[in-house]
């Protein structure tokens, strides 16, 4: 009997599968669709506990709040910032040094290669970092923030293999011409890379975007220069919320009436923070995902 | 021997000046690779010394060498045996709970042929990868606080509410179920690209000969995919030491804390906020030794067991 209903093809199969299929989907989604729902819903039915699934009502009122806060307009605008600034650099610096190294035969191209890998394997650790930083004059400075960003051994030697599979004539054609490595580099390369372009800037983006740790330990004294996700530690995890977004929703004049609504949009405030933190990576996320799955893909198999 | 010498230099100073342009561009590379790596493990030597906070030569006549004493403090101490158990505890439990998830994900997701819902189901198990660690905490205590939706949950059914949170019990609980539904999608995509490298002649000479789908997973598709989970189970384990500190860091509160310190914890705390650096440098040390120790040997193995390795 078992065996009839396991037969290849079954469709009994294929319902249980999709369906199981699909409740994993939509259990792994749930919590942003409860973040999401609790944000937007009318903070009465907020603070009553009653939203669960779905919006109920729908109010706008603490996005509202959250966007005429300063501070996380200021730590929003930091976030892109360093994204912006760190990913064009490493990108960049990336595809370089994987250009120069892809070059059979360059002049201390194995002593380099060994330089550069050393730190992969060995670590010295947070504390030594720290000190050494710190004795460089980069504490409480961006530089802290930037500098050591900016190299990815990875990203390295991921764009080193990409451009490794360029036919080496491209350049030596290019030589002939009396092109120097620089307008190689700049004028026939870089079109032909864009695809590895795409993957390391995506991950860059997204790692610099997600980052907080470096910001609490490198840059305490300027709280002004923070991003989005060390507003959300502070704010969230670690602090208290009305008071980090520096707008006091007791004194707003339309809501002063309302006593309980003044309540029930503080206690709605946390569910719109995280969304407010998390939607630029949930909206770009769709349209990029064949660059992160080939991501994935070359950072688990070398090939 | 001497003319040949000065014949390479000559040949050396030629090559450098063909190759000078690339050699620009590995500078920067290189000049930050000294900055923020090579000179930390210079730095290293303070493990071996009574180091003071803003002390300005690490090699001066004041420097008082201790030699191993902070390494014998660390494993005398209290918090060696708790911070050692709780990192290899939560990876233990990470890799035992988590680590088949994916494969089972993957092999049932293989069996989807409707190409829409294929590609919707994937977006969505994808996406709590790209989500902060912030964002996660966040959520997590968000939907594990008195009002979340886990405790209405339970009161509904009758039951007391819980301290998620701040119960030890379901530290493990939370830390580990969380890692899960962020990490199985995406590392599913692995064993997804393992499985569509099969031959895909098996499956039609298996289906002449009546397998159904489960014959052909079990004989087929696992054995394709046995090196890809052999290699990073190998690796997973090797890499049992290196905790996810940021994580553990926002979630930890006091009343957690006997079972969720891990290393990185206890080495950020100590280090970083009562500012004893050369205690915390030989901590560091110690651990990373044993950690490349354990990675490079898992390395050496998967070698072994395949061609496929990590470097």
């Amino acid at each position: 009997m078992k065996r009839k209903t396991i037969r290849q093809g079954s469709p009994i199969v294929d319902v249980v599968i999709y369906t199981f299929i699909g409740i994993v989907a939509l259990v792994t989604l749930y919590p942003f669709i409860y973040i999401a729902s609790n944000s937007i819903s009318d903070p009465i039915e907020v603070a009553a506990n009653s939203v669960w699934l779905f919006p109920k009502g729908l109010s706008f009122k603490s996005y509202e709040k959250v966007f005429s806060s300063p501070s996380i307009l200021r730590s929003f605008f930091n976030s892109v910032f360093f994204t912006v600034l760190i990913t064009l650099l490493s990108v960049t610096n990336a595809i370089m040094a994987g250009y120069a190294l892809s070059k059979k035969g360059m002049v201390f191209r194995r002593g380099i290669v060994i330089f550069i890998m050393i730190p992969m394997f060995f670590s010295a650790g947070m504390i030594p970092s720290f000190v050494i930083i710190n004795r460089l004059g980069m504490f409480n400075t961006l530089w802290a923030i930037i500098l050591p960003s900016i190299v990815s051994i990875w990203n390295i030697i991921l764009a080193r293999t990409y451009i490794t599979t360029l036919p080496p004539a491209l350049r030596e054609a290019a030589r002939i011409d009396g092109a120097n490595d620089f307008q190689i580099l700049f004028t026939i390369i870089f079109p032909l890379v864009k695809p590895i372009i795409a993957v390391l800037a995506l991950y860059t983006a997204l790692g610099v975007w997600n980052s907080w740790f470096n910001f609490m330990i490198y840059l305490p004294k300027y709280p002004e220069w923070h991003p989005l996700q060390m507003f959300l530690v502070k704010s969230l995890i670690w602090g208290n919320m009305s008071g980090a977004l520096g707008v006091d929703i007791a004194t707003d004049p339309e809501l002063l009436r309302n006593k309980m609504m003044i309540a029930a949009i503080g206690g709605q405030l946390k569910y719109t923070v995280i969304m407010v933190a998390s939607l630029p990576v949930i909206m770009i996320y769709p349209f990029v995902q064949k660059y992160f799955i080939q991501g994935a893909l070359l950072g688990s198999l070398k090939e | 021997m001497k003319h040949s010498s000065t014949q390479h230099k000559r040949s050396l100073w030629s090559r450098i000046c063909e190759d000078k342009h690339l050699l620009i561009m590995l500078l920067p590379t290189i000049i930050l690779l000294i900055l923020f790596c090579y000179l930390p493990f210079y730095g290293l030597v303070i493990a071996f010394q009574n180091y003071k906070v803003g002390a300005i030569q690490v090699f001066s006549p004041e420097v008082e060498w201790v030699g191993l004493k902070h390494f014998i403090a660390f494993t005398k101490s209290i918090f060696f045996g708790r911070v050692f158990g709780n990192t290899i505890r939560l990876s233990l439990e990470s890799i035992l709970c988590g680590f088949w998830v994916p494969i089972v994900f993957a092999l049932l997701l293989n069996e989807i042929k409707i190409s829409w819902y294929k590609k919707i189901t994937q977006t969505f198990v994808y996406l709590p990868y790209f989500i902060s660690t912030a964002i996660v905490v966040s959520m997590l205590m968000t939907l594990t606080a008195s009002t979340g939706v886990f405790n209405r949950l339970i009161t509904a059914l009758g039951m007391e509410s819980i301290p998620f949170m701040q119960s030890p019990a379901w530290f493990d609980v939370l830390y580990v179920g969380s890692g899960i539904w962020q990490n199985f999608g995406y590392s599913s995509i692995i064993y997804l690209a393992a499985i569509a490298s099969t031959d895909p002649s098996l499956y039609e000479a298996a289906t002449v000969d009546g397998a159904n789908r489960f014959h052909k997973m079990w004989h087929i598709t696992i054995p394709t995919i046995l090196p890809t989970i052999v290699i990073l189970l190998v690796l997973e384990i090797g890499g049992v030491l290196g905790s996810y500190t940021e994580k553990v860091l926002l979630m930890y509160n006091p009343s957690v804390m006997d079972r969720a310190d891990v290393i990185g914890t206890y080495v950020y705390r100590t280090g970083l906020v009562n500012l004893q650096y050369s205690y915390t440098t030989a901590v560091g040390l110690f651990i990373n030794i044993i950690n490349f120790i354990l990675v490079f040997g898992a390395n050496t193995l998967a070698k072994k067991l395949t061609d496929y390795s990590l470097w």
